[in-house]
């Protein structure tokens, strides 16, 4: 069969890919919820001080922003500068194509309440018990588990309940919530109380597509240290290095007993999982996970007008990210970048930005929901 | 039932006021003892203790030798006849397996899903009774969401099928410990797996072993297939596998009288109603009777006609689309004896248990020799005599079928082809094999280095170290449909609520889905109000509609490169790959055969390139002059004569009479001169034009015994006329093509 033959096949495979791209781009408002404002939303009281008032950003309304002139000014803004410029970081020795990204920020320390505590006083953590019967028992005089220890009928299993809470362990103790249905609940997140700071895995992930299939472009990775969060980026500038970032990423995410991401639960973890194994190294870490999208949701329901990150960064946080590449178009710009990388840096440094800010943002929110909590 | 009788309940049908003299020819094949063997004793007792009490105390030649197949090691593929006990012969060595290994697991894939219906609740039994653990289970597109996890982690039995497979096998890594101990990968049905559905199959089969290579497992391949003629070739085309054939079946089988009835006979009246007749007379006669039709409206229709009668039967439709709990209802009922007769599409014909049968009637071709079987073979009680009719439509197919009985009688007649070759199956896979695992391809192989490399320059691939990586958004898999080739599909939607109703490819929809046409779905006629190319969506209304319509087109053929040529008989034939053009220029709007009116369509251009075959025809052969229309009397010769070519492949090569086309012309572009096309009805072409090539000689005399022997005028549905042809069936001399085909056999 002769090339331009082939090459027809080729063309005509990629462009029934774009299609059914547009196709999806066009359906769905994805996980976080519509773009479009809610009628009538109240701002949440932000409980950290706001520095300045920002510029509320015009929600854009149609799906997908106008691309070519977001490129044009990505570009314009590189400046034709090199890759390793615009991220201000260095090829990882050994991994052509990885660079490795270092940066910090300001991040107010997380709330660290007395979550044994507040658990020992659940009574519905106790199977067989819901929100109604606790109440009657509290107002009997079990006012907690301990006290239903001896209990003829709940006896058994409070024990059960209460040795967890003794021995501590927040993995145990997440697994208890989620049986209880309570994976959401503001003392899931608490639990993190139960794990050093510097324990915790900030983790979020940009790629070339939804279903995992494509490759990882930048993998963000951060962990707290007093008031600052510390954030190392991993970047591919080609899907060749995108091994090493893997296995890196995973890595790092076995190497913690806990794991914070935003919508991680469906997305980032599950993706590295897959990634992993697309090279033959399954990733088999399993950490007490923290997802603030479930926990958001629940705060701050009908108070904002969706659950996006931006979204709640800039009605919980009071942060504005100003001109920021829309998650929903790492995809197509990473493509865009992939077929002149020497020219297009800048796009992928921008992808690079929105990440950064990702992970930062996810950080301060995961304070201000701990606090809630 | 006794040989007398069968010969009663011929005897009534010849009797009956009805009757039109139909009954063409009667045939017999003959009884046939078991050829059995003890059960080995290496298997596992709880597997034997299983079997035994299912009352297999041992088991036929063709078991047995499976089962020494797999014991030493060898991929296998079954080709027997239908309830030869083909599913204790792959299920033996499967659970056998499973029983010496707690971890092993295994895969059971089917075509359709109404056979892994009946294959669940076997193993199901099995589970229970050996206590494995094995937890069977389906895993498709109807599997709920909330029981996948389960079925993942723990279940060491899955039946699905290859839609599911092709779009789950990215997320492998959720189906680690499946994969790490997967033994045996069965596929049943397995000439089914042939043409454009077959070659893609072909490929997510071999995506699939290479999952399971990666995490450690070489499973063996077990194969059951209906009687064709090639299951060693197609089984190692289809898995990639040297696979030993068993093909002798050691069951028992009564004789069958298989019946071939005309049900084009002169004033005989609605194809449908004759159906009725013998049906409603078998059943009369005691007989425990199942009737099959092409569709499910038929079913229905046949079986109210049979219900209508002034004597109404204990009879009942049943179809595919009937809920779980009516479909048990009515299986249940012809077992016990509520219903004793049953009109069907070939839901039944897939396997479930519905007791014995003392008759068949198959009505209408459904498509394939084995399928005919599959449907007649259902009729016998162990050892004594059956009775099957088959019902012959008007049309080239059937009336052909009904003059060479031997045909129809050959069990192992067809060949199913798979086509590893057609680039567009290859790159769409590949792209789908590299979102899996990376995809190495050897140095030197081709046409894989050539497809990874365009694949690679159209930005869809990456070359890394280790290998080619899938680099794009959005998931190939849905690019990649494994019942088309290309992906230019229009959907078909109801006007009044946007159901849709069927997908049908863009060259079809052109053809059959224009604006204003009269659509056939279900068998019940539409009428097609939109025809959107740029959404690519056809919007229709359901109608009655007195008259039917027919695409006027025009088409063209351009050689791009020859391959081969032969002679024949007083003409040249080539194969290779050609250019065709296709536009879909207006319509006729026909009552009967009259034309009552038309229009003109403004449809683009089609351009597919595709393999093919052509046969320079020189003008000695061709009657000379111009016919009573004024138009050259060769062309009339040469339409007939490419009708009654493609109209008879499907029989002579074995493939979807909607797989191939044809195009004649006394002027061809390459030449100037007359010529026949016969090509590949799909981009890229899927090995049948070529088969036809090879098979040229029988072919072309086929249709010479065809045209000299059809007692009609000048051309009839029997011999040359074909409803799809884009000129009406004009001009059309049967003489010449007669002719011309008895000089170039």
């Amino acid at each position: 069969m002769g090339a331009d033959r082939r090459e027809e096949i080729a063309e005509l495979l990629k462009r029934r890919l774009e299609e059914l791209r547009e196709r999806d781009a066009a359906r769905g408002s994805g996980p976080f919820g519509s773009r479009r404002p809610s009628p009538s939303h109240v701002p949440v009281p932000v409980p950290v001080p706001v520095p300045a008032p920002f510029p509320v950003r015009v929600a854009a309304h149609s799906p997908e922003p106008d691309l070519a002139d977001l490129r044009r000014r990505l570009l314009e803004r590189a400046g034709g500068r090199p890759l390793r410029d615009l991220l201000g970081g260095d090829e990882v020795p050994g991994c052509p194509g990885l660079f490795e990204v270092r940066d910090g920020a300001p991040a107010p320390i997380a709330p660290r309440p007395d979550v044994l505590s507040s658990l020992a006083a659940s009574l519905w953590l106790v199977p067989g018990i819901r929100a109604g019967l606790a109440a009657k028992l509290c107002a009997a005089g079990f006012r907690d588990v301990r006290r239903l220890c001896d209990h003829p009928r709940f006896g058994p299993q409070a024990r059960r309940v209460c040795r967890a809470i003794d021995l501590g362990d927040p993995y145990r103790l997440m697994d208890l919530l989620a049986t209880r249905g309570a994976r959401s609940h503001p003392l899931a997140l608490a639990l993190h109380a139960l794990l050093d700071p510097s324990d915790l895995l900030f983790l979020d992930i940009e790629t070339m597509g939804l279903f995992g299939g494509s490759p990882i472009v930048v993998a963000g990775l951060a962990r707290v240290s007093g008031d600052r969060v510390e954030l190392t980026q991993l970047v591919a500038a080609s899907p060749a290095a995108e091994p090493a970032l893997v296995r890196r990423t995973a890595d790092a995410i076995a190497a913690s007993p806990g794991l914070v991401t935003f919508n991680g639960r469906s997305f980032d973890l599950p993706y590295v999982g897959l990634r992993a194994a697309y090279y033959g190294a399954p990733l088999v870490a399993d950490p007490v996970h923290f997802d603030l999208l479930p926990h958001s949701r629940r705060a701050y329901r009908g108070r904002v007008p969706d659950c996006r990150l931006d979204t709640l960064a800039r009605h919980v946080l009071g942060e504005d990210r100003g001109e920021d590449v829309p998650g929903a178009l790492v995809p197509l710009l990473y493509q865009d970048y992939l077929a002149a990388p020497g020219r297009r840096a800048g796009l992928l440094a921008a992808i690079a930005d929105h990440n950064r800010a990702d992970v930062v943002q996810m950080v301060r929110l995961f304070g201000a929901l701990a606090g809630a909590a | 039932m006794k040989r007398e009788a069968v010969q009663e309940a011929l005897a009534r049908v010849a009797a009956a006021p009805w009757y039109r003299g139909q009954m063409a020819s009667v045939h017999v094949v003959p009884a046939r003892t078991a050829e059995t063997e003890p059960l080995p004793d290496v298997v596992d007792p709880r597997v034997a203790a299983f079997l035994r009490g299912r009352g297999v105390t041992a088991l036929y030649r063709h078991q047995a030798e499976a089962w020494r197949h797999v014991a030493g090691g060898r991929d296998v593929v079954l080709s027997t006849a239908t309830a030869s006990g083909k599913t204790v012969a792959f299920s033996l060595p499967v659970l056998d397996a499973l029983a010496r290994d707690p971890n092993a697991t295994a895969m059971f894939l089917y075509p359709l899903k109404a056979l892994a219906n009946d294959q669940l609740a076997f193993l199901e039994s099995a589970d229970l009774a050996t206590e494995m653990d094995l937890a069977p289970a389906i895993y498709d597109g109807d599997t709920p969401r909330v029981r996948r996890p389960r079925i993942r982690q723990g279940s060491r039995v899955v039946l699905s099928n290859p839609y599911e497979v092709h779009e789950t096998l990215p997320y492998h890594a959720m189906w680690r410990r499946f994969f790490s101990k997967l033994r045996f990968v069965v596929m049943d049905e397995a000439h089914r797996y042939t043409g454009v559905f077959g070659s893609n199959v072909a490929q997510v089969i071999r995506r699939l072993l290479r999952v399971a290579e990666a995490y450690g497992s070489h499973p063996r391949m077990v194969l059951a297939s209906a009687s064709i003629a090639n299951p060693g070739e197609h089984a190692s085309r289809l898995t990639g596998r040297d696979c030993a054939v068993v093909d002798r079946d050691g069951s028992a089988s009564g004789a069958r009288h298989v019946v071939f009835f005309d049900a084009a006979a002169p004033d005989a009246g609605s194809p449908h109603v004759q159906t009725r007749d013998v049906f409603a007379s078998l059943v009369r006669a005691g007989l425990k009777t199942l009737c099959f039709t092409l569709s499910r409206r038929t079913a229905e229709l046949v079986a109210s006609l049979a219900m209508e009668e002034r004597d109404p039967l204990p009879v009942a439709p049943y179809r595919a689309g009937y809920l779980p709990e009516d479909r048990r209802r009515i299986e249940k009922g012809f077992r016990d004896g509520t219903y004793r007769g049953i009109v069907s599409t070939d839901a039944l014909e897939l396997g479930i248990d519905i007791g014995d049968l003392d008759a068949v009637v198959v009505s209408g071709y459904p498509g394939s020799v084995s399928s005919f079987w599959q449907q007649a073979g259902r009729a016998g009680r162990r050892g004594e005599d059956a009775v099957a009719f088959w019902v012959a439509f008007e049309g080239i197919v059937d009336q052909y079928l009904l003059r060479h009985p031997e045909t129809l009688l050959d069990r192992a007649y067809e060949r199913a082809t798979i086509d590893l070759a057609n680039e567009h199956i290859l790159a769409g896979h590949m792209l789908c094999a590299a979102s899996e695992l990376p995809v190495a391809v050897p140095d030197g192989r081709e046409p894989e280095q050539s497809v990874a490399r365009k694949l690679e320059g159209a930005g869809l691939v990456h070359k890394t170290d280790y290998g080619y990586v899938f680099a794009a958004p959005s998931r190939p898999h849905e690019a990649v449909k494994l019942d088309s080739i290309g992906n230019e599909t229009v959907s078909l939607v109801d006007a009044e609520d946007g159901d849709l109703l069927e997908t049908i490819d863009l060259e079809r929809a052109c053809r059959e889905a224009f604006p204003g046409a009269v659509y056939l779905h279900e068998a019940r006629t539409w009428v097609v109000e939109e025809l959107d190319l740029a959404t690519r969506i056809a919007r229709m209304r359901r109608k009655d509609v007195g008259h039917y319509t027919h695409a006027l087109s025009s088409k063209n053929a351009e050689i791009v490169a020859t391959h081969r040529d032969r002679p024949a008989g007083a003409a040249t034939a080539s194969f290779g790959r050609i250019r065709m053009t296709h536009r879909v220029r207006g319509f006729l709007v026909k009552r009967y055969d009259r034309v009552i009116g038309g229009g003109d369509l403004e449809l683009p251009e089609r351009r597919m390139e595709t393999t093919g075959l052509w046969i320079d025809v020189p003008w000695t052969v061709l009657p000379a002059g111009t016919d009573a229309g004024g138009l050259p009397a060769a062309l009339g010769a040469l339409h007939a004569f490419e009708h009654a070519l493609v109209g008879l492949a499907p029989v002579a090569i074995s493939c979807d009479a909607a797989d191939l086309a044809g195009f004649s012309t006394i002027a061809a572009p390459h030449s100037g001169r007359p010529a026949v096309f016969v090509y590949d009805g799909h981009e890229g072409g899927i090995g049948l034009a070529e088969r036809a090539f090879t098979d040229l000689p029988r072919l072309v005399r086929m249709v010479r015994d065809l045209l000299s022997r059809c007692g009609c005028e000048k051309g009839c549905p029997a011999c040359c006329y074909s409803a799809r042809c884009g000129n009406d069936n004009q001009p059309m001399d049967k003489a010449g093509a007669a002719v011309l085909a008895g000089a170039l056999a």
